[in-house]
């Protein structure tokens, strides 16, 4: 019986590390085989999800409605691709203002830039989240908004640091299905552990009612400040994958709409549901490129039909308008998908049944 | 810095300002009612200035008409939008109606693009807004008197409307609350839906004159013009009529001024109206002209 | 020996005004450690001001709000709790979305020993302290007989039930002292019963000095020992529930204000 007992968790630990190998040898292998394009928009997915998942801790989980999003993702983007640009490439393209020192002579690797993306981003997120998180509801969500959107001015602004308007070209495109795909399971198992954990339910007695979670020893600020920092851990180190993944970046990237397209797939998988965002960030990432072909001209049976611009972001608005009005929590609530609840689900019909025939 | 530069700047500040009041009003109004930042208003500004774009070069109805039929259209526009995105979510949590509304306010601004078209568009200027007008030595257009002439008329109207009529006293006690108006015989959905036309169409009359000021219109001038209202009214107090009047015209008076007085700065011009909002709801939180509200526990 | 002569809970001399209105006037109060004590008063006495004052939802004007001697004023909310006041709220305010169990486990977050990162490992540090938490929230809600609804959401309870909820994850805080703001409104004479059983019993069980507000004059008559009456922010009485009931002040403000004595909810 006691060597069940012990035996259990370490084959239960042994299957998921053999899982997670198999997993990562996949991709490590699509990487090389599958199509480029298919590698690219999977890349997006893994991607979308950690930076989803940031999103939906901080204005899901926490309740404290951000709009700032992009903002860290820019600050993550620009600090990944300042530290592993080549001094070379920098000064080509640094041609209006050069780069002020040293950062135009330093190339870390992707690792260690990473890391500090995630540094960065994290105290942005506590310099923008202290102050704003004393404003509740509506006045928060402008006033972070309207944080990410000095960002971006600053960022078009400081020249011998951002080359300004003109953006940064020829990022090293390092980011690959290991790293996109490590991110956001990592995003992913910090939610779920965060989530069971004492500290995950004062973030949602928080959403529900701050006062009573006040009243109960909850301190609100370190709480919020937690969920606002690590939500811009993820966005900032998102950005950084998303920097040296696309190759090429501008402040004009990081603007609301971006912040819109994650909060859209934050809603529509749920706010407040870790499951819910997964899928709903795969599903609305592939959606975009597919509906790329709506904004593209193209012929259809010999008929020349233009592209019609902006036709994708209808289509999403239109599809978060539905949900927000005919399904607000989104497709999972604030439910999860995991074999303890499926398993929960069955005890409690057995039980329901049990006690009515009683 | 010449005086004759600096009244022009003067005279830029005044009309700016005015144009941001309008905008104003109708964020402070909604948020008075509905306690909601409707993120949907620039868009209605936006779309309000196409009305008038079509009405005057492709329906080649004379400016008047259009003029007014624009703000007629946009008056309903609003109350369409409150109908369909906001009103099934009145028992709702607060975070799905600003959800709803920043969805409605993205549906709009790209409609406006598959619509309108990306390209901006001219904006038909009657000559008779364009007549020179010299003052002390400074020459303006017309323009620049109508704009503040406007919308002091139109603020006397709607204090008369809000604090002299029947239909102003439903609004105002559907602020307070929407129970005990009720229980006081008031229609409020009634007493929203008009909310929305009034702050509609002064959005509209905003649009208009923002077209014949600058000339250009484009389907993305909703959303960053909104905001900036959005963040006078916090400015002078929210839900304050008075208080969104005034915000309208220091931020769009401190926008211009930032600019001609300190031109190495003119590229943050953007982010000037979000800073004075953090610094404003820092310090002051119900801004110039707000009551205190509490929260009962 | 300080034990037995500082009192559990002091409010020296309190004031609090919002703009001209004073809603609370040199408001004393002396609770003896281990007291279940009432504070009466007609509706808008400013008894719920009183409660917002010490559990540091408001800060007072001017005076003191001492905790076994320890001046505790202007602390914030979740520092007093840390330091020992747990409260309930009149109009209900649980965690409406978490299950029952987790609105109790909540009340425990402020007592934990692990730290994020051990969280976040999933240490076995981490492990035990769940394990025993949520052995302590079960317990909890076995006092208030709830125990049954462990995995219900809050909001699903019927009313009754929402207020013993909300007196379980107080007492998950560990408090010293106990705030029970008008813990029977709503109940039905049987739920009043249990009610009144049960805060008796916490208090025998847990140790806590308990601070009630009740608007049902049977509630308070019955179970506390003293009681201080509040009328219009001041206070015009304080003594036994026997001394109480004879006095013409007491007397004339409840009917006096047009509130009906004894018979609410019955």
């Amino acid at each position: 019986m006691a060597g069940k007992s012990i035996l259990k968790p370490i084959l239960k630990i042994a299957a998921v590390c053999a899982a997670l190998v198999l997993f990562f040898l996949l991709l490590w292998w699509g990487q090389e085989h599958w199509d480029a394009y298919a590698v690219r928009i999977l890349n997006l997915c893994g991607i979308y999800i950690a930076i989803t998942l940031g999103l939906n801790l901080c204005n899901g989980f926490t309740g404290q409605f951000s709009l700032g999003i992009a903002g860290f993702m820019a600050v993550g983007a620009y600090t990944t691709a300042l530290l592993t640009m080549a001094p070379e490439i920098k000064q080509a393209v640094y041609f209006i203002e050069p780069l002020i020192y040293p950062l135009n002579s330093i190339q870390w690797g992707f690792f260690p830039a990473l890391l500090m993306a995630a540094v960065v981003s994290g105290i942005v997120g506590f310099l923008v989240g202290a102050p704003a998180i004393r404003f509740r509801g509506d006045y928060l969500a402008i006033t972070t908004l309207g944080f990410a959107e000095i960002i971006r001015v600053v960022f078009t602004n400081i020249v011998p640091i951002t080359n300004g308007a003109l953006g940064l070209k020829g990022i090293p495109p390092h980011t690959d299905l290991v790293w996109s795909w490590g991110f956001a399971l990592i995003c992913i198992a910090i939610m779920a552990r965060l989530m069971k954990s004492s500290f995950g339910r004062a973030l949602k007695a928080i959403r529900d009612d701050e006062i009573a979670a006040e009243a109960m020893g909850v301190n609100l600020f370190s709480h919020k400040c937690l969920a606002f920092v690590l939500s811009a851990m993820m966005a900032g180190v998102g950005g950084g994958l998303l920097g040296n993944l696309i190759t090429t970046i501008d402040p004009n990237m990081f603007r609301f709409p971006l912040t819109f397209t994650v909060l859209m797939m934050a809603v529509l998988g749920g706010l407040g549901s870790i499951t819910g965002t997964v899928i709903s960030a795969v599903l609305v990432t592939v959606a975009m490129e597919a509906l790329r072909a709506l904004e593209e001209p193209r012929v259809i049976f010999g008929l020349a039909l233009p592209g019609i611009p902006g036709m994708r972001m209808v289509v999403f608005s239109i599809a978060l308008m539905i949900v927000i009005l005919f399904f607000p929590k989104g497709f999972m609530g604030d439910r999860e998908i995991s074999l303890d609840r499926a398993k929960r689900f069955a005890t409690r019909l057995c039980r329901t049944n049990t006690s009515r025939q009683g | 810095m010449t005086v004759e530069i600096l009244l022009q700047n003067i005279a830029n500040g005044i009309t700016l300002g005015s144009l941001y009041a309008l905008l104003a009003i109708g964020y402070t109004m909604v948020y008075g009612i509905l306690g909601l930042i409707n993120f949907a208003h620039g868009e209605i500004f936006m779309v309000s200035t196409y009305f008038a774009f079509y009405g005057t070069a492709v329906f080649a109805l004379p400016w008047q008409v259009a003029f007014v039929l624009a703000i007629v259209l946009t008056a309903l526009l609003g109350v369409v939008i409150e109908r369909a995105a906001y009103r099934p979510l009145r028992d709702a949590p607060r975070i799905s109606v600003l959800i709803s509304a920043i969805g409605v306010s993205f549906l709009m601004a790209n409609l406006g693009l598959v619509i309108f078209g990306g390209r901006p568009k001219t904006f038909y200027r009657p000559p008779i807004f364009q007549t020179p007008i010299e003052l002390g030595g400074v020459k303006v257009v017309a323009l620049f008197f109508v704009i503040p002439l406007l919308t002091a008329i139109l603020l006397v109207i709607l204090n008369y409307i809000v604090y002299r009529t029947k239909t102003g006293l439903a609004m105002r006690a559907a602020q307070w609350d929407f129970d005990t108006a009720r229980l006081m015989g008031v229609d409020v959905d009634r007493a929203i839906s008009i909310t929305f036309a009034i702050g509609s169409a002064l959005a509209a009359v905003g649009g208009i004159m923002w077209g014949l000021r600058f000339a250009e219109i484009n389907p993305n001038m909703g959303l960053f013009p909104g905001l900036k209202c959005f963040i006078a009214a916090v400015f002078g107090g929210i839900g304050n009529i008075s208080g969104a009047v005034l915000g309208g015209f220091i931020l769009g008076f401190g926008e211009i001024m930032l600019v001609a007085l300190l031109p190495g700065l003119a590229g943050y011009r953007d982010a000037f109206a979000f800073i004075v909002l953090i610094l404003i709801l820092l310090v002051r939180p119900t801004g110039l002209l707000g009551d205190k509200q509490r929260v009962k526990i | 020996m300080s034990k037995n002569t500082v009192p559990a809970l002091v409010c020296e001399n309190v004031t609090m005004k919002f703009g001209g209105l004073t809603a609370v006037s040199d408001f004393n109060l002396r609770v003896p450690e281990g007291a279940l004590y009432g504070l009466i008063g007609p509706n808008g006495a400013g008894k719920t001001t009183v409660f917002n004052i010490v559990s540091g939802v408001l800060r007072p004007s001017a005076g003191a709000i001492k905790l076994f001697g320890d001046d505790i004023t202007g602390l914030s909310p979740d520092r007093i709790a840390y330091r020992g006041i747990a409260r309930t709220f009149q109009n209900i305010r649980l965690f409406q979305n978490l299950t029952v169990l987790d609105n109790v486990l909540v009340g425990l977050h402020l007592r934990r020993e692990v730290n994020l990162a051990q969280a976040l490992l999933a240490l076995p540090q981490h492990r035990a302290e769940e394990a025993r938490m949520a052995q302590t929230a079960t317990q909890l809600l076995e006092e208030v007989g709830l125990d049954d609804f462990s995995d219900y959401r809050a909001n699903a309870l019927p009313y009754g039930q929402q207020r013993r909820l909300e007196i379980a994850r107080a007492l998950a805080t560990k408090p010293k002292v106990l705030l029970l703001d008008e813990p029977a409104a709503g109940m039905n004479p049987a739920e009043t019963e249990n009610l009144m059983r049960l805060i008796t019993d916490i208090r025998e069980e847990f140790g806590v000095t308990i601070l009630l507000i009740e608007h049902e004059m049977k509630v308070v008559m019955g179970i506390c020992e003293r009681m201080t009456v509040l009328d219009h922010g001041e206070i015009i009485a304080e003594g036994t529930p026997a001394e109480i009931q004879r006095n013409e002040r007491v007397i004339k403000a409840y009917l006096g204000g047009g509130a009906v004595v004894g018979n609410k909810g019955s």
